[in-house]
């Protein structure tokens, strides 16, 4: 009862809720391309310099390994701060969705990357020799093999960072990112209203549900075992 | 550390020669350097006119098609079909895409998985799979097919199943095949030569026929004992009356009442305490012990007839 006279309904305004779902959804969607495209490249040099692999390289491995850990280690609010400069420089701006997108894929990327890693790790190292046995070069065993391979694992590993990009991005709303994180701080935050909160929140909840199913789904697709 | 060392080690066109070794002994090391999976530290690798120790790793890639291989545990693509995995090393290879279709439809005939091609390995049995294998290994038509405990993880009558197969492989295709393995039973299946190895040296080497009926070395012993007797028939001497003789035979031989022929017209009787009559690969051969009964001058007449005839014959000691 307590609830219902708090909570003031009418204050959701649903043309506003639209668009900053589609903004998130926008948010998501680019930053997710460029996170699997930028940690795919990472992934896979982080697992092919690594020890006993086709390209062991112990400097490389080391240095791009610290400098993944580096990423990872920033908190994502701080991390947002610390590249506005490159922000400003690649989009021209530090707010909204556009300004919102580098800084989730600097978080993104080596997160994904290392969940690439993993994902290769887990090929059969049996089926990497017999396609050297049967000629392959290195880029055939990565595109061929690996990529294939690891299929299901790098599907998990898409919706895994996926699900992680949209609390991402609403955390990118405190420093004006846009979208619905930015909606919920400044009605459900600032303005006190609870309801655009509940709702900014519920979306929230059933992208991240949607996203999900359609990662498992498409993992079970792909699996062969 | 050293694996495999000092091995000098020729294979004849053609021939299906066995290397048979402990876990361990470096059989598998040396298969390996064979296409450079491992690269041996010394020492050269020639297979057929070409030195693969040579070639530049573009080079390497391009002879390796020479060079088919199946392994103990299949190693094919999980993700991918039947008709995929064998397409595989003819896609490395740049073949047109109608020329693929058309060469892995032969080789599912070869190995006759027509039916399967459409189906994944994990849907496949170990057999299938390692027919799968066989069909990949031969897909661009490879001089030499390298077996890694190609049927160590099998059933025993899938076992034989795949043997017959890489037989047939070696007549029909002229394919020269070179396999490991730990069982004896193998290389006396199929085998024309083996080599035995230990502690990552070649101790014997030869005619299986040779190797297989007068072993020197004692892990040859051992290998031959796994598919032998293990009843030792020497312990029968002291028990018996009568001459206890090795006889050993090989060849067509071994069909002929020559045993009957030779004591017919003497009042010499005999026994067989111990005895084996089977074939390698093609060759059916014989070991029996006797036990003969009667005057000694005849027997030995009998001895004499029966070594006329060609068999080995010996006292047992």
């Amino acid at each position: 009862m307590m609830l219902k006279q708090n909570i003031d309904w009418s204050q959701v305004r649903w043309e506003d809720i639209w668009p900053a779902t589609k903004d998130t959804l926008t948010m998501i969607g680019a930053s997710l391309l460029f996170t699997v495209i930028l940690g795919l490249l990472i992934g896979i040099i982080l697992f092919l310099t690594s020890r006993k692999q086709l390209l062991e390289q112990p400097v490389v491995y080391g240095l791009l390994s610290f400098v993944v850990n580096i990423l990872r280690s920033v908190p994502f609010v701080i991390l947002m701060i610390l590249i506005m400069p490159m922000t400003k420089l690649l989009t021209g701006t530090t707010l909204g969705v556009q300004g919102t997108i580098p800084p989730l894929v600097v978080a993104a990327a080596p997160f994904f990357a290392r969940l690439v890693e993993t994902s290769l790790r887990e090929v059969d190292k049996g089926v990497i020799e017999a396609a050297q046995a049967m000629g392959a070069s290195r880029w055939d065993i990565v595109r061929r093999v690996l990529l294939l391979e690891a299929r299901p694992g790098l599907l998990a590993g898409i919706t895994i960072t996926a699900v992680t990009l949209v609390s991402y991005t609403a955390m990118a709303g405190v420093i004006g990112g846009g979208g619905l994180g930015d909606l919920a701080l400044r009605y459900g935050y600032q303005r006190f209203q609870l309801s655009v909160m509940i709702v900014t929140v519920a979306m929230l909840i059933i992208l991240v549900q949607l996203l999900q199913m359609a990662g498992d789904h498409l993992v079970r697709r792909f699996s062969r075992k | 550390m050293e694996a495999v060392k000092n091995i000098s080690l020729t294979i004849n066109k053609g021939e299906i020669f066995g290397i048979i070794g402990h876990s361990g002994a470096g059989k598998s090391t040396l298969l390996r350097c064979v296409n450079l999976l491992e690269r041996p530290t010394s020492g050269t690798v020639k297979v057929g006119e070409v030195e693969l120790t040579r070639l530049s790793s573009t080079q390497l890639q391009k002879e390796r098609r020479r060079i088919g291989m199946i392994f103990q545990h299949f190693n094919l693509l999980s993700m991918a079909t039947v008709r995929d995995n064998i397409a595989f090393p003819l896609e490395l290879a740049k073949l047109p895409r109608t020329a693929v279709k058309q060469r892995v439809d032969e080789l599912l005939k070869l190995v006759g998985l027509e039916q399967h091609a459409d189906k994944y390995p994990a849907q496949l049995s170990g057999g299938q799979k390692q027919r799968v294998g066989i069909a990949r290994a031969l897909a661009n038509n490879p001089d030499v097919l390298l077996c890694d405990e190609a049927t160590s993880a099998l059933d025993p009558q899938t076992t034989n199943a795949i043997l017959s197969l890489l037989m047939d492989i070696n007549q029909k295709l002229g394919i020269t095949i070179l396999l490991i393995t730990h069982e004896m039973h193998v290389i006396r299946a199929i085998c024309d030569r083996v080599a035995v190895i230990d502690g990552g040296e070649i101790v014997e080497m030869g005619d299986v026929l040779d190797v297989f009926l007068k072993p020197q070395h004692s892990i040859t012993k051992d290998f031959v004992s796994q598919i032998a007797d293990s009843f030792d028939p020497r312990e029968l001497i002291d028990t018996r009356s009568g001459r206890l003789i090795k006889i050993n035979y090989v060849g067509e031989i071994t069909y002929e009442p020559l045993l009957f022929n030779a004591v017919k017209s003497t009042s010499v009787q005999f026994t067989i305490l111990q005895g084996t009559v089977s074939r390698m690969k093609n060759t059916p051969y014989g070991q029996l012990v006797i036990e003969f009964i009667g005057d000694d001058g005849e027997i030995d007449r009998v001895l004499d007839e029966l070594r006329a005839k060609g068999l080995e014959v010996g006292d047992l000691k």
